[in-house]
């Protein structure tokens, strides 16, 4: 194939590196899957009091995070801050930004979930003395990720995907750190090759976390 | 006598055959028969590469280029590759040449051919006019941003690791763009440029809080041109013509028109051959 011939042991030399880089994205997907979680279910319930300002601003961030593609949130965490004085290090740039679009994302996603319970369960909870915060975390929370278990566990993919765009400011997660090893010996092929094999198996770690979460707290899901 | 015919038939046969199957056509022969020579260039590196202002790619590689396909006498096609994607376009076949101001190191040179040195570039320290950085030495523990992949990178690296100071740290961008922004931006205290670049960039008007400080004491970084390793008429052709650009003068013709320098440096290390 187009006379080139594949030199596999640059790549192992370099395993160390590349290793360390995928850590990092391990790191950001996992954590801005949890912030974005908990970011999303306030602006979720946010949401769901039409016309307070709790509400619009929950809009907003949702419209924000879900219509501007997420290279640019990174940017903006990184230069436009800097732009303002304030210098934040790439790597808390890129787990911010991947974080505030997960949550915009999920906050659609668990929408759909708190659409599928019906009132009458709020109703019935409030009529057992349970105050709001009771009604959801014990009552409409667990069904609600019952039900978006499957999307949500889509976004922490795509959570993890976008962690290569913090290669641009700087940041060497694994995508950074192919790149660097590519462009010293030049056998690009074999680097992107292994980069995408373990980007592949950082995702099926991920989704084996998730089935386990799935099986011990989601029990009886659909 | 029977035998003597009929092995003669058979020799005139087997040249007949020879004579009809067609001859091993090599790169260049490729090259002129589609007349066209498709050069990877990177147009984010000026004054190498750039895009002018009617949008059209010029610049030091872009020229090149073009001599190099008046050469053969076949039209240029200037295609861009960023950085990262110079080596793909070249494997790939996409382009046939690589003239994107590649360092010919030994490591690089396992994998692809290259031709003797075209143009040579300088680095330099570049910093915030109030920056107390004062000369390449004042880096140690400080940080210091580059763009990933490059030589200059590496270069800066051995330093780096050979100072070993737990206060300094190292960053490096995807491009030149974010490096250049992230010292305007006081992200990083300064990075390590082409003296050149950087020349241009300042010269813009976009960096008006940046100056060039002092040079980077690294090994001359000689950059050549590069085919893919199986191409050796068209290696051995590229390395007669950067010898005959050099030759004729058109080498510092253009090196003073773009590289805005009455002294034109020389394509070689004292002391030795290519």
């Amino acid at each position: 194939m187009f006379g080139y011939s594949f030199h596999w042991r640059t790549v192992w030399q370099e395993i160390p590196q590349l290793a360390e880089g995928a850590i990092v994205t391990l790191q950001i997907a996992v954590f801005s899957m949890l912030i974005g979680i908990t970011l999303a279910v306030l602006l979720a319930v946010a949401r769901r009091n039409e016309g307070s300002i709790a509400s619009r601003l929950a809009s907003v961030w949702i419209e924000v995070a879900r219509n501007t593609p997420c290279l640019l949130q990174i940017y903006l965490a990184y230069f436009g801050l800097g732009a303002l004085g304030i210098n934040i290090s790439s790597y808390a740039a890129v787990l911010g930004a991947i974080a505030f679009n997960n949550a915009g994302y999920l906050a659609e996603i668990l929408r759909g979930g708190f659409n599928s319970i019906s009132q009458t369960q709020y109703a019935a909870a409030h009529s057992l003395g349970m105050n709001s915060f009771r009604v959801y975390s014990y009552v409409v929370l667990p069904q609600v990720f019952r039900v978006t278990f499957r999307p949500i566990m889509n976004q922490s993919m795509w959570a993890l995907l976008n962690t290569s765009l913090g290669m641009v400011i700087g940041l060497k997660e694994l995508t950074g750190a192919t790149q660097f090893a590519q462009s010293r010996s030049f056998r690009t092929f074999e680097f992107f090759l292994v980069a995408a094999a373990m980007y592949y198996v950082i995702a099926k770690i991920i989704l084996g976390l998730a089935a386990l979460v799935q099986w011990r707290f989601l029990k009886g899901g659909r | 006598m029977k035998k003597l015919i009929r092995n003669s038939f058979a020799l005139v046969g087997a040249a007949l055959i020879a004579s009809t199957a067609p001859a091993q056509a090599d790169e260049i022969d490729d090259i002129i028969g589609t007349g066209t020579l498709r050069c990877g260039v990177m147009l984010d590196f000026p004054p190498a590469g750039f895009r002018n202002s009617s949008n059209e790619p010029d610049g030091f590689d872009v020229q090149y280029c073009k001599d190099m396909a008046k050469a053969l006498g076949v039209e240029a096609e200037v295609v861009e590759t960023p950085s990262p994607e110079r080596v793909p376009a070249l494997v790939s076949k996409r382009v046939d040449v690589m003239i994107a101001s590649a360092s010919n190191t030994l490591e690089r040179a396992k994998t692809v051919a290259f031709t003797m040195p075209y143009v040579v570039y300088t680095n330099v320290v570049i910093t915030q006019k109030d920056s107390d950085i004062k000369s390449f030495e004042d880096l140690k523990g400080r940080s210091v941003g580059n763009v990933v992949g490059t030589t200059p990178e590496q270069f800066f690296l051995e330093h780096f690791e050979n100072w070993d100071d737990p206060n300094g740290n190292y960053t490096g961008f995807g491009s030149d763009a974010e490096s250049y922004l992230a010292v305007s931006q006081g992200k990083v205290e300064a990075i390590i440029g082409s003296s050149a670049q950087a020349a241009d960039l300042i010269a813009s008007g976009n960096f008006p809080n940046l100056e060039i400080r002092s040079e980077a004491p690294f090994t001359v970084d000689l950059v050549s041109i590069a085919v893919n390793k199986n191409d050796h008429s068209l290696l051995r052709w590229a390395n007669l013509f950067v010898w005959e650009q050099q030759k004729s003068g058109r080498y510092a013709e253009l090196y003073k028109q773009y590289f805005r320098s009455d002294e034109v440096p020389a394509l070689t290390i004292p002391n030795t051959y290519y």
